[in-house]
């Protein structure tokens, strides 16, 4: 159904409720995160790439630890995508390379999403969630696979009040990553954060355990 | 004659109030005369009073509205994005955009090899106003090179939309209102010069007119002209009885009286030019002077020349008789008598009328409806309907911004016209010509966001009338059986990619004891098999089997949790198809699939906004999750392996190896629907191949519907699908034949995916054949 109204008062609350929690539970601040090797696979999968990326300054509206605004990897994004995202397509050859994992570079790579992102940002930091959340299923459209993306649409959908949204985009945005790790995290306490105000402490429980058994 | 006996009982009822006369009381029978008298005056009273409300009532319900806009999706191009040249000189042609030698005013752009300058316009997005502004846009080898506005490079540039259709939500028929002020002066003066010249003087019935017609009648020695004015014939329309009894005209009359007591001249006459019946396409009556120059000319009503113009007027008297499709040489005769008849009230000069006179009549072929894409067009209206009520779209001049995709639709309708003519000289070469047409749909949609990019329903581009893609329910065979294997792959203690399944014969006893004894579309049985072979060559056997043992209920709830609401009779013939669906439904069945477990409803509508641009409403993105990631995978790289080296590994072959692809053909008994579900990374598409009336379509769903998808796809260039293992899932090197996990070096083994836990057991290399290669790549 299409949404006709803006968030309800009560969602003002919660949302400070929620950003302090996941604040306190993901150590605060714009962290630089960096990605463990995954947990093996019965098929060996090796170690991977290590790649960091770095918050800039204007993110607090979406939530300290969620990076909004990502620089991309190289000389910062004034050349052109070295590669263009889905144009590579599954390594031909019968070695034992694993399936490649999500490549979140790819997504920083494209300047349009960057500045989709940064449009977002802005607008929600105007308190206009509804526009932001627009122009995140924007960027969306161009990276349908970036889990990011849809990470920070659920954070939108969320201060916009539409609980039950929120989370199934988080679900979402976890279907679409095996491996970053700091993303799960932040998706799982995303549910938690929704269970525990509708009042299923038993999901929000059972969210909050898979979010720590991601942190190990 | 009607006006007087009206006058008649009016005078005697306000004069008999007037006098005040007692009645003298004369013998029983001058009594019962003047009693029935007053109850018959009583009762014309009543009645009139009545008509007064009912006709007001109509009235009102009538007036025009401005229409609602509906806008394609805006193109956002990026650099490094795929589309060319000829793709944004489409769309910018189709936003209204004129191509000149230097982009000066907006909605302009210059145009040098694959180089564009364009000069935007200033437009109202529902998420905020953007300026106009000079872009330029570079393309090289099918893609966005360099993007700048106002000579700054861009990182992303969203051009305004083109308007694709305008509709009355509330109303259900195409209408094309027009205001009085819209309406060229030239024909409210050919009208009035021809069927009421006394319009603007006369109070509803024209003496004047009936006696002219009567004198012209008797010249002529038959009935040439009519006496009613402009009014009666508006009241004409106003009680569904076609009848010309007196009673009738007695009735118009009142009604024409009685309209002009209560609204003024231009009130009616634009309420006439709404109305009048002009003309008749199939079941679809056209009302109205704006929908007939639609209609009759394919243009706006403000477009139209003077001959043309009195060509409407001229079919005002007779629309049959004077069809100009039908009997040209009547309408000619007609419209040149219009002419005339202007000149000779000195409403044109002679030259003017004898140029009129000797154009051709310039009528073109019917084309139905306003929209260039009638096919989309309903599917929003529907969405409209089911989702806003009446008030909601009341609203003059709504902008509602749709997901349609230009380049997607006219690459559809493209590719299924072709190969269906393709298909139709096959087989009449072959000797078996079909009575009827073959036909066909697709859909094309977003996977991840349910947008829908296209809608084609029916070969024939452009045209309004059965709309397959939304209406046409047929059994959909092969198509179900993703579904059968998710509800397995669901329980993986039981089942994975690697179970042996027999495909072997198999006889179901039904409930009411009769027997079916399902075949293989190559009328072999396989043998034994696995789960991924099975879904990979569509074998009918192996999966029936499989279904049975999962139960048809779980079979049924898969299905339901995948997106189809259409109730299902869990019959052992579910397994192969027989459940009947639409393509649309089957689109929302294979987005679940595409969407990685996540159900997303199919929306042909982004946004609304009022005429101003204020932002009212807009369909957001929802998901749904209704399976877990891992299963849908799982049977998401069947489908893949469909495409790879199963039914339809033709795609394999014509779009080459490296764009992955994942789908499911499907055939149904006697091959007579062809049809055809599969998705890249950002198109997802459903075809269906058949006739109407239910003959055998004479090929299966690898040879049509696969190749109308194929055809689509390598105009469309999409993305390859990317392998994204969801957590739970894990690879492992499997020997099919033995269902055994092994070590890689083993030849003949393939990676497979399954979910955490469930791999079969390890086995050696021993029992494979020496130098097999794997079945696909690693």
């Amino acid at each position: 159904m299409p949404a006709n109204t803006i968030p309800a008062g009560r969602s003002l609350a919660f949302l400070l409720v929620s950003v302090l929690v996941m604040d306190a539970c993901a150590g605060g601040g714009s962290a630089r995160h960096n990605t463990d090797s995954s947990s093996a696979s019965a098929g060996g999968q090796p170690a991977e790439m290590r790649r960091t990326y770095v918050a800039t300054a204007g993110s607090e509206a979406m939530g300290s630890e969620w990076t909004a605004t990502v620089r991309p990897l190289g000389d910062g994004g004034s050349a052109p995508p070295r590669e263009l995202p889905g144009s590579e397509s599954i390594p031909s050859s019968s070695d034992a390379a694993a399936p490649r994992p999500i490549q979140l570079s790819q997504a920083q790579n494209n300047p349009a999403v960057a500045s989709l992102l940064s449009t977002a940002n802005s607008q929600s930091q105007a308190g206009d969630h509804a526009r932001a959340a627009a122009t995140l299923e924007r960027a969306i459209a161009i990276e349908p696979n970036n889990a990011w993306l849809w990470h920070y649409l659920a954070a939108a959908r969320l201060r916009e009040g539409r609980l039950d949204q929120a989370a199934s985009l988080a679900a979402k945005s976890n279907s679409l990553t095996a491996t970053d790790r700091p993303l799960q995290i932040n998706n799982w306490k995303l549910i938690a954060a929704v269970r525990r105000h509708q009042g299923d402490a038993g999901a929000a429980a059972a969210a909050e355990s898979r979010a720590a058994a991601r942190l190990k | 004659m009607p006006s007087k006996t009206r006058r008649k009982t009016r005078q005697t009822t306000s004069s008999r109030r007037r006098s005040g006369r007692r009645p003298r009381r004369a013998g029983g029978s001058g009594r019962l005369i003047r009693r029935l008298l007053i109850l018959m005056v009583v009762l014309a009273t009543a009645y009139v009073g009545w008509l007064d409300l009912h006709v007001r009532a109509q009235f009102e319900g009538r007036r025009w509205a401005v229409p609602a806009r509906l806008y394609a999706r805006p193109v956002e191009l990026y650099p490094g994005m795929r589309f060319d040249s000829a793709a944004l000189e489409h769309e910018l042609r189709a936003a209204g955009y004129q191509r000149t030698a230097a982009p000066s005013r907006a909605a302009t752009y210059v145009r040098e090899g694959n180089q564009f300058r364009v000069h935007t316009r200033r437009f109202q997005f529902w998420d905020g106003e953007h300026a106009a502004r000079r872009v330029g846009i570079q393309f090289r080898n099918g893609r966005v090179r360099g993007l700048t506005a106002e000579g700054k490079k861009q990182a992303l540039v969203r051009l305004d939309p083109a308007i694709i259709g305008r509709i009355y939500p509330n109303h259900h028929e195409d209408r094309v209102l027009v205001r009085l002020e819209e309406v060229p002066r030239g024909l409210v003066a050919a009208l009035l010069s021809v069927e009421d010249r006394d319009f603007e003087h006369h109070h509803g019935v024209s003496p004047r007119a009936i006696a002219r017609a009567m004198w012209a009648n008797l010249r002529a020695g038959a009935v040439v002209q009519g006496g009613s004015t402009l009014t009666q014939q508006l009241a004409k329309g106003y009680f569904l009885s076609t009848d010309r009894t007196w009673w009738r005209k007695l009735n118009d009359a009142a009604i024409a009286l009685i309209l002009e007591a209560h609204y003024d001249k231009a009130d009616l006459l634009e309420a006439y030019v709404n109305e009048v019946y002009l003309g008749q396409d199939g079941r679809r009556s056209i009302h109205g002077f704006g929908l007939a120059a639609h209609f009759y000319f394919g243009r706006d009503l403000e477009a139209l020349r003077l001959p043309e113009m009195a060509m409407l007027v001229a079919v005002v008297r007779g629309p049959s008789y004077s069809n100009p499709r039908r009997h040209p040489d009547r309408a000619t005769k007609r419209r040149n008598m219009v002419l005339d008849q202007m000149q000779a009230l000195g409403i044109i000069t002679q030259a003017r009328a004898k140029q009129g006179k000797a154009t051709p009549l310039g009528v073109i072929k019917a084309r139905r409806g306003t929209s260039r894409y009638p096919a989309f067009v309903d599917l929003v209206r529907r969405q409209l309907r089911r989702d806003y009520r009446d008030e909601d779209l009341r609203g003059e001049g709504l902008r509602i911004f749709t997901t349609l995709d230009l380049r997607a639709q006219r690459m559809a309708e493209a590719a299924l016209q072709n190969r269906i003519t393709l298909l139709e000289r096959e087989r009449t070469s072959a000797g078996k010509k079909s009575k009827t047409p073959l036909e066909g749909a697709i859909l094309v949609t977003a996977p991840q966001s349910g947008e829908v990019l296209a809608v084609v329903g029916g070969r024939r581009q452009g045209e309004a009338g059965f709309n397959r893609a939304l209406d046409a329910v047929r059994p959909v065979g092969s198509l179900i059986k993703p579904a059968i294997y998710l509800a397995a792959l669901e329980r993986p203690r039981q089942y994975t990619l690697a179970s042996p399944l027999m495909d072997k014969p198999v006889t179901i006893r039904g409930a009411s004891g009769n027997l079916w004894r399902p075949k293989n579309y190559d009328d072999t049985a396989h043998g034994r098999t696995s789960l991924y072979e099975a879904l990979v060559k569509s074998y009918n056997l192996a999966t029936v089997r499989l279904g049975m043992e999962v139960g048809l209920d779980e079979v049924t709830e898969s299905l339901q949790r995948l997106g189809i609401e259409r109730p299902l009779k869990p019959y052992p013939s579910l397994l192969l198809g027989a459940a009947e669906l639409s393509p649309v439904e089957v689109t929302q069945m294979y987005q679940t699939l595409a969407g990685g477990g996540f159900r997303v409803p199919v929306r042909a509508i982004r946004e609304m906004t009022s005429a101003r641009g204020e932002p009212l409403s807009r369909y957001p993105l929802s998901v749904q999750q209704a399976f877990e990631p891992g299963p849908v995978f799982l049977v998401v790289e069947a489908m893949r392996g469909v495409m790879a080296e199963g039914t339809g590994r033709s795609a394999r072959a014509r779009l080459g190896a490296g764009l992955i692809t994942a789908g499911k053909t499907g055939t149904t008994d006697g091959l007579r629907d062809s049809w055809f579900a599969g998705f890249s990374e950002d198109i997802l598409a459903v075809v269906w191949l058949g006739h109407d009336d239910n003959t055998p379509a004479g090929f299966s769903g690898s040879k049509g519907a696969l190749q109308v998808w194929i055809d689509m796809m390598k105009s469309l260039g999409p993305r390859s699908l990317k392998a994204q293992t969801p957590g739970g899932v894990a690879w492992a090197w499997t020997d099919l034949q033995r269902g055994l996990t092994t070590e890689i070096e083993c030849p003949g083994a393939v990676r497979f995916p399954y979910l955490r836990g469930s791999e079969p057991r390890r086995g050696h290399c021993g029992g494979l054949r020496a130098g097999t290669k794997p079945a696909r790549p690693g």
